[in-house]
């Protein structure tokens, strides 16, 4: 039974704390007030909730979240089970520091450099992987279509991300206590059972952990989007947050820019509420 | 289903997924061999001539040599961020585990609910705010934001969920304080969770290019993700081999760092308590 | 007595002359306005560092005026800075380099402020030609001054073209032959590089052909989009794009820079910098391009556009202003100033009257070696001077320079996939732009229409 020591409790979350209302609390609500008036340049003048009615109007801004919801329904999945396969493969494999440097390498390139190097990968001229396709008797391809797009945005995120999330997932198997595994084990159970039934379930914390940051991720989702611009033509709403950059922010539209991406997280939260809710409460009240 | 994966050695997988991940890393480091003719060609081998060293050279007597200051000044941003970051992280998920304190799950989902705000609408306010403060343009304009981590906070919270609450009752019995049980048994026990956080943090804050680019206005201060973008010609137009050299150099102590810290991840036998 | 009384009156008189006269003569260098503040340092943002050598000569002749410099990046990452130091009101340099159309987002946006006090009209023409004030100033207030021309020119491969017997087309209806004879002989070479991601490239098309498609005037923006010489030159393209002759091609990317160097392009359009800019970006392929003027749409009457260039403004969170008016002032006319930046940038074409009478035509002698030997200095000032010639000689952008860039994207697109014509292209992009514009809060728009 834990004493509910409230003064200590808020010690130790005061750095935290008072670093998180400077950089996130003050600026979120001085960014609330902001977003009630209109701008030009440093003037200001009060508009009400004229920014929010724009918003809710715009029909670009919702079909923006077209390519958030694939990520969230095909990429997080995806990721995370490729996660969890990585992570027990650090456990078994000889040499398994090395794959960890490698695997965790995409995470550490700048986000800038991974599309200078993807727009070569998919270019049309100078591309590995047409030749390779051609080889294999697919004929010239042609990589980057409307089509292909979602699907190419897949690959560039699995590549940069996998590795950080086996990552996660790694250090996580790594603290758990051995004593599980090894009374299965004397129990009889294969490593597969051992994996499945014992590991996954300690896993659990962290998995939840990663779909709740991933998908706040796929729904902010604008480096990686920003990448494939430079091969492909984007429409300015492929990503909401590309749609909220390019409506506002580049032309210092900054308070209408506010209303949108304070619209964009009730989004998030009304949806995943519910998720959210039960999956914090899972997180927070434990052991 | 079962039998394919026992079928395929792990060593083969580890090698498929690491050609996967390596692909574009392999073109990054034979480009830095090439010189600007070279890099049009797009081909998949080093240069030949190799210009590696001519690069090098090259970008780190670019204006003067200002490449050593934006390495420093990464590594001062990154390393302190992330170390403070990190700590403050562990604190706060360790009062969340330990104590059952008045606004628990509240704080918990405020939290969260707050970093759902996506991180470019807050940068106009956070300029202003910055601004009053007087800190714009300095190194605490990068600092202060670096040393907050939300995700850190959560991260924390699962890797003190798997502390057992024996350890702690042993620690109490044995008379410790509460700061003596974060620092000699806490921490250790979330070793492996601490070391990921540092890195992790350590390349978001290496890596983060935007903030910066909004707060710092004199070269001297810009982190190297910054100061590459400008490595321009006289003329204003980007000189993409040395670009490249640049951030084959940017990715590189990132490397170092791993590595260093890597062996601390590996599985530790807790065995302390019966 | 008399004559004592003159002398007084004349030596008085003399003396009065030369005390009021000082000012207007100026202390400064070389009848250069003086400088009558005290010492300061001004800071600059610009992503050429070829100032640094004029900042030196600078500061030997006003000694009290330091200026320190800074490459914040390139153009769209120095712009967020703007926007976001205007709106917070703090935080801009005295000095801001923009690029031409992007400057009246800014004068709009309030970052500059207006230095005719120190530079008013009469001084700004006499160092650079009235057209510029197209760029540099709104309302009558001067903001700054213009460097690099973007004259247009054409660049063709000479190797290409020896090798299908083509010669240099003086007219559209030339480059048209041109093309499908390029085209028929060899379909995997571009007749030219037309870009579908740089909306400067066909704005400056529709300039040469002595059009445009807005402007600024008497405190209204006007877009059409849809006049007769618009549609004209979007037809003429549309026709070759249909056709297949040409397919557009996104610029500034690696496939575009392999196509360069490859010769997978025959020619290009662009503006007076791109012969540097494919020098550094197209090593392997020296030798074998030249520059040559537009073809034209009336041989009889040739007339140029530009693409592109950059200007230095004086940014409205300045304490100096009257340095910092001095300042791109001398940086952008000085002779001396004028020969470093042509001189550390190769072959730039500038504004500044000094270099189209004095420095310009003083390097027609000089042969490019990357361009085969080829004295290209008198066809860029040609391509300069045809630009004076075009009755239609200059217009301001619209403040929303990105979006009409994106959205001519998006509608090209649809072009592309044969999902309307031409001329639905442009009323569909009309209406776009002149709808963003009512978002970003312009009420003074006119439509269909643009001023004399």
């Amino acid at each position: 039974m834990r004493k509910r020591h409230s003064v200590r409790a808020y010690l130790f979350l005061s750095p935290f704390l008072v670093f998180f209302i400077m950089v996130i609390v003050y600026p979120v609500i001085s960014g609330v007030i902001l977003s009630f008036f209109g701008q030009r340049g440093a003037k200001m003048w009060f508009v009400g909730i004229k920014n929010y009615a724009s918003v809710l109007a715009d029909q670009k801004f919702w079909g923006s979240f077209g390519m958030p919801v694939f990520l969230l329904l095909v990429q997080i999945p995806l990721m995370i089970i490729l996660g969890i396969f990585i992570a027990f493969l650090f456990e078994r494999v000889k040499g398994s520091s090395v794959y960890r440097l490698i695997f965790y390498l995409p995470y550490a390139l700048p986000g800038v450099i991974a599309g200078i190097l993807w727009s070569y990968m998919f270019s049309k001229s100078m591309s590995p992987f047409v030749p390779l396709f051609e080889a294999l008797g697919f004929g010239k391809v042609e990589l980057i279509t409307n089509g292909s797009l979602p699907f190419i945005l897949l690959v560039i995120i699995l590549w940069e991300w996998t590795g950080y999330t086996a990552l996660l997932l790694y250090s996580t198997l790594v603290s758990l206590p051995p004593e599980y595994a090894e009374a299965a084990q004397i129990d009889g159970a294969t490593r597969f059972q051992i994996a499945i039934h014992i590991k996954i379930p300690l896993l659990k914390d962290t998995i939840i952990l990663l779909l709740i940051f991933n998908s706040i991720g796929a729904i902010q989702v604008f480096n990686e989007p920003k990448m494939l611009g430079g091969l492909i033509t984007l429409p300015p709403n492929f990503t909401p947050a590309m749609y909220i950059y390019n409506e506002a922010f580049s032309y210092g539209a900054f308070t209408y820019a506010i209303a949108m991406g304070l619209v964009l997280a009730a989004v998030i939260f009304i949806i995943s509420f519910f998720f959210m809710k039960s999956s914090v409460k899972e997180l927070a009240v434990n052991a | 289903m079962r039998k394919f994966l026992r079928a395929v050695p792990p060593n083969l997988w580890a090698i498929l997924f690491s050609m996967f991940f390596l692909l574009p890393i392999y073109w990054l480091i034979q480009s830095t061999t090439k010189d600007n003719g070279q890099l049009i060609q797009g081909t998949f081998v080093p240069g030949n001539p190799n210009h590696f060293a001519d690069n090098m050279s090259d970008v780190f007597s670019f204006n003067n040599g200002i490449m050593g200051q934006w390495l420093l000044n990464s590594t001062v941003y990154s390393a302190v961020g992330s170390l403070l970051s990190t700590l403050f992280c562990a604190m706060a998920g360790f009062a969340f585990r330990r104590y059952h304190f008045i606004g628990r799950k509240l704080l918990f989902m405020i939290i969260l609910g707050f970093s759902l705000v996506p991180a470019f609408t807050t940068t106009l306010p956070m300029f202003m705010e910055f601004k009053n403060l007087n800190i714009l343009n300095s190194i605490w304009a990068v600092i202060i934001p670096s040393c907050v981590n939300v995700f850190g906070v959560y991260l924390m919270v699962v890797y003190w969920n798997q502390v057992p609450e024996e350890m702690f009752d042993a620690a109490v019995i044995d008379g410790a304080g509460e700061a003596s049980i974060f620092f000699r048994i806490g921490l250790p026990g979330i070793r492996p969770g601490l070391i990921t956080l540092v890195i992790i943090s350590f390349v978001a804050i290496w890596n983060n290019y935007f903030l910066p680019l909004v707060m710092l206005s004199d070269s001297s201060r810009f982190p190297l993700i910054l100061g590459i973008t400008t490595i321009n010609s006289l003329q204003g137009f980007p000189i993409y081999n040395l670009r490249i050299m640049g951030a084959f150099l940017t990715a590189l102590p990132l490397l170092v760092i791993f590595s260093v810290l890597q062996r601390f991840l590996a599985p530790q036998l807790t065995g302390a308590i019966k | 007595m008399k004559k004592r009384r003159q002398k007084t009156l004349v030596l008085s008189a003399i003396f009065t002359f030369f005390f009021l006269s000082i000012p207007i003569f100026g202390e400064g260098p070389e009848g250069y306005p003086a400088y009558s503040g005290p010492p300061v340092e001004l800071t600059m943002w610009a992503w050429t560092s070829n100032e640094n050598y004029s900042i030196d000569l600078f500061q030997k002749a006003y000694p009290s005026i330091k200026v320190k410099w800074t490459n914040v990046g390139g153009g769209g990452d120095e712009y967020t800075k703007i926007l976001t130091a205007t709106s917070a009101g703090s935080g801009l340099p005295d000095v801001i380099m923009s690029e031409y159309t992007y400057a009246p987002e800014f004068m709009q946006f309030g970052s500059f402020q207006e230095i005719n006090k120190w530079i008013p009209k009469a001084t700004y023409l006499k160092y650079f030609p009235a057209v510029t004030l197209k760029w540099t100033a709104q309302d009558g207030k001067i903001f700054g001054t213009p460097q690099d021309s973007g004259a247009c020119t054409m660049v063709y491969r000479k190797d290409v073209f020896d090798k299908y017997g083509l010669s240099v087309p003086k007219t559209w209806a030339e480059f048209a032959t041109m093309a499908a004879k390029l085209h028929k002989a060899d379909p995997k070479i571009q007749p030219i590089s037309f870009p579908s991601n740089w909306v400067l490239g066909p704005v400056g098309l529709v300039w040469e052909a002595g059009g445009k498609l807005f402007d600024y005037a008497d405190g209204k923006w006007y877009i059409d989009f849809t006049n007769p010489i618009a549609s004209k030159v979007f037809n003429y393209w549309g026709k070759m794009i249909k056709d297949g002759v040409v397919t557009p091609d996104l610029w500034w990317n690696a496939d575009w820079y392999k196509e360069l160097s490859d010769g997978g392009a025959a020619t290009v359009v662009s503006g007076g910098w791109f012969p540097e800019w494919l020098q550094l970006n197209s090593p392997d392929a020296a030798g074998k391009w030249r520059v040559a003027t537009l073809p034209q749409w009336d041989a009889s009457k040739p007339m140029n556009g530009e693409m592109g260039g950059s200007g230095f403004y004086v940014s409205s969170q300045s304490k100096n202003p009257e340095a910092a008016a001095l300042f791109v002032l001398w940086l952008n006319s000085h002779k001396d100033s004028i020969l470093q930046l042509h001189d550390k940038s190769q072959l730039p074409v500038l504004w500044a009257n000094s270099f189209i009478t004095g420095l310009g035509p003083s390097l027609a002698g000089q042969e490019s070696p990357y361009f085969g030997g080829q004295k290209i200095t008198p066809v860029s000032l040609e391509a300069m001077n045809q630009v004076s010639k075009n009755p239609n000689n200059a217009f301001t952008a619209l403040p929303i320079m990105d979006f009409i860039s994106s959205s001519q994207q998006t509608e090209l697109k649809k072009f592309l996939d044969g999902e309307e014509d031409m001329n639905a292209f442009l009323k569909n992009w009309q209406d776009a732009v002149v709808a963003f514009m009512g978002k970003q809060g312009f009420s003074n728009v006119v439509v269909g229409q643009l001023p004399k």
